[in-house]
């Protein structure tokens, strides 16, 4: 799973950012594939540290408004799961993953994918309809 | 060896006996399995553990092995059974004999999205919803997507996918430009639309068939009967092209270990890509 998405965290961002850019000009060098294959892991292993729990009080929502009559509210997940996000229909947590271009999945929408956690969330609402969210949803093995 | 049908052709009695097998599947637990497995098998590619159904190049293996566990079930009950195929280029309508009283059931038609017609209407109490990610106890279709129309892929979408020559490409996940995997799966951009082939149907069919459970709706087993009839089509058009990757990937390519090689063990089942290259013996398509 991703870290938060960029924008919720500036430090985290900028520190992304940064290293991102480094391993850019280090490929874009052409620099042997020796070089290449002792920075990979570097590279992945960002994709799998989860991020540290925030100390205080809760994240400010990503947003939080009233679409189609539904409430539907996004923000950085406290254990760094869910694709980085919690998001929530009526309260009821939605299943959040990414994809490799960075765009957003849900446990509704699985077949195609989101720009924006705001999209995903609307998309959700307009595929359920009237139907509640599980309480506990099913989750991936 | 046996045929599996152009569903559009199926006797009155041949439909009765499928929707028989599949009830009985249900009522005996086997069926929810598959739809747990599903569930389970989806793993999007920004995560890094292997993906073997989806957003990978043994979609159409995995699938393939997928269905004819079904279909075996299916079979164990009532041998004159096998899986139809819905060809979606030409039975494009709500209207069609598939989504009928006798076979399918039609669409969710309130704002609940609950299928209310058919033999997998809730009300009839043969099919009950336990493995999802909503409180529905009962099936949910929303053919055509009202809300945000959309239309079934046509034939000349069909026809892009299966004139490219190169069965997948790297990075082999969802991003693949020049992949047949990838322009039928339906994460590739056809022109205008984003997505398209397999990707569309499940969202033109809306309700269950858009989640991880779409298994929960049986029309699951028709669409991707005919996806895997496509692959055969796609083999004949390009007898020179094969599975890939064939080879085992680089040590530094970031989809080694996270995507299978031609032959790779594929759980949950460990056969190989290869194995399941062709079905001759097993079964045969009605053209």
């Amino acid at each position: 799973m991703r870290p938060y998405p960029t924008r919720c965290n500036p430090r985290t961002a900028a520190a992304v950012l940064t290293r991102r850019a480094v391993l850019r000009t280090v490929f874009t060098a052409g620099v042997v594939s020796a070089t290449a294959a002792a920075l990979a892991p570097v590279f992945r292993s960002r994709r799998t540290v989860a991020p540290a729990a925030t100390p205080g009080p809760r994240p400010a929502p990503l947003f939080e408004e009233t679409y189609r009559g539904r409430h539907i509210s996004a923000a950085p997940a406290a254990d760094g799961s869910r694709g980085g996000l919690d998001v929530r229909i009526d309260g009821r947590p939605l299943h959040v993953m990414r994809r490799a271009d960075g765009s957003y999945l849900s446990g509704v929408n699985h077949f195609e994918s989101f720009d924006s956690p705001l999209d995903l969330a609307r998309a959700a609402v307009d595929e359920l309809g009237s139907v509640r969210l599980a309480a506990a949803p099913a989750h991936h093995g | 060896m046996y045929t599996r049908q152009n569903q559009k052709n199926l006797t009155s009695a041949q439909r009765k006996r499928f929707v028989a097998a599949v009830l009985e599947l249900k009522r005996n637990g086997t069926y929810d399995e598959f739809v747990r497995t599903h569930d389970r098998y989806f793993v999007p590619d920004d995560e890094d553990g292997l993906r073997v159904g989806h957003m990978s190049p043994s979609f159409f293996p995995w699938h393939r092995r997928y269905l004819l566990d079904f279909e075996r079930a299916l079979r164990d009950l009532d041998p004159t059974v096998s899986v139809p195929y819905w060809d979606w280029t030409t039975d494009r309508s709500p209207a069609s004999s598939l989504w009928g009283e006798d076979f399918m059931g039609g669409t969710g038609r309130g704002p609940d999205r609950k299928v209310d017609t058919g033999p997998f209407a809730h009300d009839r109490g043969n099919w009950e919803i336990t493995v999802g990610v909503t409180e529905a106890r009962y099936l949910t279709r929303n053919l055509g997507r009202p809300h945000k129309p959309i239309t079934l892929p046509t034939a000349e979408e069909l026809k892009w996918a299966i004139d490219e020559p190169a069965y997948d490409v790297s990075p082999w996940d969802s991003r693949a430009s020049g992949s047949f995997r990838n322009k039928l799966e339906g994460w590739a951009r056809n022109g205008a639309e984003r997505w398209s082939n397999h990707n569309k149907v499940h969202q033109w069919i809306g309700g269950h068939m858009t989640g991880g459970t779409a298994p929960n709706d049986p029309v699951f087993w028709l669409h991707h009967a005919f996806v895997d009839l496509i692959w055969d089509r796609w083999q004949a058009r390009h007898p020179g092209s094969g599975y890939l990757p064939a080879a085992p990937l680089d040590r530094w390519d970031r989809q080694r270990g996270r995507v299978l090689t031609r032959d790779d063990p594929m759980p949950p089942w460990n056969v190989t890509p290869a194995q399941l290259m062709s079905h001759k013996g097993i079964y045969r398509y009605e053209v």
